[in-house]
């Protein structure tokens, strides 16, 4: 019986409140997007957000906050409300450095207020604030970190942050002419000519190395299976050119 | 049972028989006698024969190609009968030491004489015993080939004769006990040869009372 009574909260639950759904006035969404920066993105100075903060009817402003992954939950504004709608254009600055903003990683949020009193919000997260180690590189590559901070800002005073730099690329000695050795790959990174280079002279030298094993071979067999007829021949030869240096009175 | 070849040097033909460069056909046709052996096979360019030199199968071989071509008719009867060059003993004239001296060797070069040089080419190997019969060597400015093509002076034909059967003697230690014991027993000259002859041991008889 007790089964039976959970089956039916189980059954009926779900559909009341689609119905309940169903009965109260939808909100049509606003469009709330941060383009850049990007998730993971390397920060430093001054910052540029760009992005989408518009509604066509519900429009009541928008602000942009930005909260230390130490404190997720304390989101402490980039700059006043805006009450303007911004499609695809700049949402705001950033100004760590005026800001005093200790390196680290961080979060920004874009919120959209409606006037009925909703929000809507778009969250950048995992950025990461240089300002002591200025990259040169504005636009780094997501899938690829550049760098990785291993101590986190403290509150206080805290130390330079240590920064693993990703290896950097040998330069590798080129040759004068690496179309001739793989004419196919033109644009190979260094690493891959470097395998390619490599791979066709072992290559090279294994095939050198197996014509010359199976010239040895058949001219082995080949004196091996003529051995018998040709051996008097060559003996008779042999001793011939000996007795022409015989000094000895022939008699 | 394995068998030896000895084979003498010289040229075919009456007008060289009594030559010093036919002096192993000389040996061959001494040792034929002193054996019964018949020497009247005729084949590979040889005149041949086999029989029994105590205890060991031997074949003599008098080749008929003349002198320089002698190793055809050596390499066809050693391959006809299986005979591997350390068991063929070549007796041939040697120019370079004095009648009645003998040099066995178990090997060398061919030292001039043609015959041996071909038979070296023909068996593609210098190692084969050999016996040289000393011959002397020619007077004057004399040819050597012209000097071997001689017959022996009658003075000489004793010693011929003795050093003939040092070369029987000799073949009879070859095939015995070896190549190296005929070395130690009958190179050299005839005194040379007693003095090496081994010594009779003493017999001591013991007296009966001890």
């Amino acid at each position: 019986m007790r089964k039976l009574v959970l089956i039916a909260l189980w059954v009926l639950v779900p559909v009341l409140t689609a119905q309940a759904q169903d009965a109260t006035p939808t909100t049509e969404p606003g469009v709330v997007m941060i383009t850049s920066p990007v998730d993971g993105q390397q920060l430093f100075g001054l910052v540029e957000m760009v992005g989408t903060a518009i509604h066509p009817s519900l429009f009541d402003g928008y602000i942009l906050e930005w909260s230390n992954i130490q404190n997720p939950e304390v989101w402490l504004p980039i700059q006043q409300r805006v009450n303007q709608q911004v499609n695809n254009g700049i949402l705001g600055q950033w100004d760590t450095v005026s800001a005093s903003v200790p390196d680290g990683i961080y979060q920004i949020r874009l919120r959209l207020f409606l006037a009925d009193g909703t929000v809507q919000d778009f969250q950048v997260n995992n950025l990461v604030l240089i300002n002591s180690a200025p990259t040169v590189v504005p636009t780094p590559l997501p899938a690829v970190p550049t760098a990785t901070v291993q101590s986190l800002p403290t509150s206080g005073p805290s130390p330079t942050p240590l920064i693993q730099q990703p290896p950097t690329v040998t330069p590798r000695p080129t040759f004068e002419n690496p179309v001739d050795l793989d004419q196919n790959n033109t644009s190979s990174t260094p690493e891959e000519e470097e395998s390619v280079v490599n791979f066709s002279a072992v290559e090279g030298a294994f095939c050198l190395g197996v014509y010359f094993s199976m010239a040895f071979f058949m001219l082995i067999v080949a004196y091996l299976v003529l051995r018998k007829q040709i051996s008097p021949f060559t003996r008779r030869l042999w001793w011939q050119i000996r007795s022409e240096f015989d000094n000895d009175q022939d008699y | 049972m394995e068998r030896f070849m000895i084979v003498g040097l010289g040229n075919p033909g009456k007008k060289y028989a009594y030559t010093r460069h036919n002096i192993g056909f000389m040996c061959v046709d001494a040792l034929a006698a002193r054996y019964e052996i018949a020497v009247d096979n005729v084949k590979f360019q040889a005149k041949f024969g086999e029989g029994t030199i105590v205890d060991h199968r031997v074949v003599l071989v008098k080749p008929q190609t003349y002198m320089n071509a002698s190793g055809v008719a050596v390499r066809g009867l050693a391959s006809f009968y299986k005979i591997p060059p350390e068991q063929i003993l070549l007796i041939y004239d040697d120019l370079d030491t004095p009648v009645g001296t003998l040099r066995i060797r178990a090997g060398g070069g061919a030292g001039g004489q043609k015959g041996v040089r071909s038979t070296i080419e023909h068996l593609g190997t210098e190692n084969f015993p050999r016996v040289r019969f000393g011959i002397g060597r020619p007077p004057g400015k004399m040819d050597a080939a012209a000097y071997v093509l001689q017959e022996f002076i009658k003075d000489e034909v004793p010693l011929v004769r003795e050093t003939i059967d040092r070369v029987i003697k000799g073949v009879e230690i070859w095939l015995a006990e070896g190549i190296e014991m005929a070395m130690n027993r009958q190179n050299g000259t005839a005194e040379q040869a007693a003095a090496a002859q081994p010594k009779p041991e003493k017999i001591v008889e013991k007296d009966p009372e001890e």
